[in-house]
């Protein structure tokens, strides 16, 4: 397909003339990145699907939502856009079922043990990014999962870079803060099963 | 606890892979949002149609297979009887089916055929 030469923000321009092509070539480029990180935030397979659908349909209904100011990336928009989406599906979702959580991440692996040590601890992380602020968790997925730089995290979060870098610093301090605890509560489980 | 373990820790956590269709769903999707945008339809119920392939299209459910053949036919300007097929829906088609149907709906629309009056699906 000739459109693969594009570059995203010339594709993005094309959405206006509502070129379907256009279209395809970004939602086959990007969906899987985005979906990615959808799911960092709502730990739901169907949910970050959804989430991703619903942001390539915004751009798609409304294309004149992107600005091409100077050195826009489309990227950078788009995880504010997909990011934004998917908080709004977390805050909206009032219970948060963690068996659910592990039966979606079924595993083909035969060893029942190691799979479902695997899902304890996928849990585990899962629940503690979910007991961080809403911001310093984005901040963490942003810069942590998605790799981005401290700029480009900054400028999906629309904060500045110190900004940025004083969340990240913060958002640390918390996980760590949950590592730690997470580590002592498992500590004093195995003293009181050894010692009764 | 360095940033390199908090880096550790986190990466214990795995995205489970996207579903191979989820590009397809979107495509069809936007097919979709163009046509509901369209004002043009009139009896037959094409509005409640359109309103109910949507709501298809933003659940995951299997009835994405089910709301595609929908679509596609009203695309093709099929005209669907839509109590037969609303009274089909035990008889949802399978993911491959629906891929299918997006293929051959992919090249030209040409599903002349895909849900004809009193189909059974």
């Amino acid at each position: 397909m000739g459109y693969t030469k594009y570059s995203d923000e010339e594709l993005v321009v094309l959405l206006k003339k509502h070129d379907h092509r256009a279209f395809e070539t970004l939602v086959r480029r990007h969906t899987e990145r985005f979906y990615s990180c959808a799911y960092r935030y709502c730990h739901d397979q169907e949910e970050a699907e959804d989430i991703v659908q619903e942001c390539f349909l915004k751009i798609w209904s409304k294309p004149d939502l992107w600005k091409s100011g100077k050195g826009a990336k489309f990227t950078t928009w788009f995880y504010r856009i997909v990011s934004n989406a998917a908080i709004d599906k977390v805050r909206a979702r009032k219970f948060h079922d963690g068996d659910d959580k592990i039966d979606l991440l079924a595993d083909d692996n035969g060893d029942a043990f190691h799979v479902l040590k695997q899902k304890q601890e996928q849990a585990e992380v899962e629940d503690s990014l979910d007991s961080l602020p809403e911001r310093q968790k984005s901040a963490l997925i942003l810069s942590f999962y998605e790799d981005l730089s401290n700029k480009e995290a900054a400028q999906v979060m629309g904060v500045g870079i110190k900004a940025f870098e004083s969340l990240l610093v913060r958002a640390k301090g918390a996980m760590r803060d949950v590592m730690l605890r997470k580590k002592s509560d498992l500590l004093s489980a195995e003293g009181e099963e050894r010692y009764g | 606890m360095g940033d390199r373990d908090i880096k550790d820790y986190m990466n214990c956590c795995r995205v489970p892979p996207m579903r191979s269709h989820l590009c397809e769903r979107i495509l069809l999707a936007s097919r979709y949002v163009d046509v509901a945008n369209q004002q043009d339809f009139e009896g037959f119920g094409f509005r409640s149609l359109l309103n109910w392939i949507g709501e298809g299209l933003m659940i995951p459910k299997p009835a994405y297979a089910f709301a595609s053949v929908l679509l596609v036919s009203v695309l093709a300007g099929t005209q669907a009887d839509i109590s037969t097929i609303m009274n089909q829906q035990s008889s949802i088609i399978d993911p491959p089916s629906y891929m299918d149907v997006y293929s051959s709906f992919g090249t030209e629309y040409q599903m002349v055929g895909v849900v004809e009056k009193g189909d059974v699906l």
